[in-house]
């Protein structure tokens, strides 16, 4: 499934098939993700509720994002530099949600 | 229990006064839970719940999940507490623990009191409010052992009773939910 990009926080360099030789940088430069695990206490809504109103995603957004938690266990729900990560985990944690950070594709 | 959208983007709710008295009791023994802890190594605590509210910021990194905690986790468990704080100031100041042996006055000798509390709940309170009701709900399913599918394993004597206030507080914090998203 598509992962919606939050809008405040671009992806990173997309890669390029015409420049294979940029590879090497683009993997070094692998930016970090936030990611949401599931958790049987949560509630769909307040998940929904979180993802949109601390996020700032649209309600369908917010919607597609809780069912890949729940139903695949995680969603990658922001992406970004390790510092902003790590603000976005921290705040998660407030919320009681399960959150931890990693390298993209991790 | 039902919360409702109210003027100037408050909520409001009636409250029996029970309720009041179970979600006061609850939230008091979150407050004291926190307090008691210690934020430095919640990681070794041998209590599951604080754990879970103090979760790991990463999995496969143990080196940086604890460098983690020691800058977050201090300012994490204050936050709970406040919040928790402003919950039971929302309550009221009814009596602490209504579950006690001596019946309170008041209640047995005025109608009126018996009547729902009225909470009425400005946008911050809200936040608190969502949030400790699901530190609650993390702690109680910590004591009951819900498994992943949601299902309680622990078989306890206290358990049914709960896992029974473990679901009226998903009520609560969905009907707020529902209030604030208009």
């Amino acid at each position: 499934m598509e992962i919606p990009s939050p809008a405040w926080e671009p992806r990173g360099v997309p890669k390029t098939v015409e420049r294979p030789d940029l590879q090497e940088t683009v993997s070094l430069d692998r930016p970090w993700v936030t990611i949401v695990w599931d958790d049987p206490v949560n509630l769909m809504s307040y998940v929904a509720y979180v993802f949109r109103s601390y996020f700032g995603v649209t309600a369908e957004d917010a919607e597609r994002l809780m069912l890949q938690v729940h139903n695949t266990g995680r969603a990658v729900v922001a992406t970004g530099n390790r510092e902003a990560m790590e603000r976005h985990v921290e705040a998660m944690h407030g919320y009681g949600l399960s959150a931890t950070l990693a390298r993209e594709d991790s | 229990m039902q919360f409702e959208p109210a003027a100037e983007g408050r909520v409001s709710a009636h409250f029996e006064l029970v309720e009041v008295g179970l979600l006061r009791l609850a939230t008091s023994q979150l407050v004291e839970m926190l307090e008691a802890s210690d934020a430095s190594a919640p990681a070794e605590a041998a209590d599951p719940a604080l754990k879970r509210l103090l979760p790991d910021a990463y999995h496969d990194d143990p080196e940086a999940a604890a460098e983690f905690r020691r800058f977050t986790a201090g300012d994490l468990l204050d936050r709970k507490v406040l919040n928790a704080k402003v919950v039971l100031a929302t309550l009221g100041d009814e009596p602490l623990d209504p579950i006690s042996d001596e019946p309170d006055e008041s209640l047995l000798q005025d109608d009126y009191d018996e009547a729902p509390l009225a909470i009425v709940l400005d946008p911050p309170d809200v936040q608190s409010w969502l949030r400790t009701l699901t530190d609650l709900r993390l702690t109680l399913a910590e004591r009951l052992d819900i498994a992943p599918d949601g299902v309680p394993r622990r078989d306890s004597e206290d358990a049914p009773f709960l896992h029974d206030v473990y679901e009226w507080l998903g009520m609560v914090q969905e009907s707020l939910v529902y209030a604030i998203d208009v």
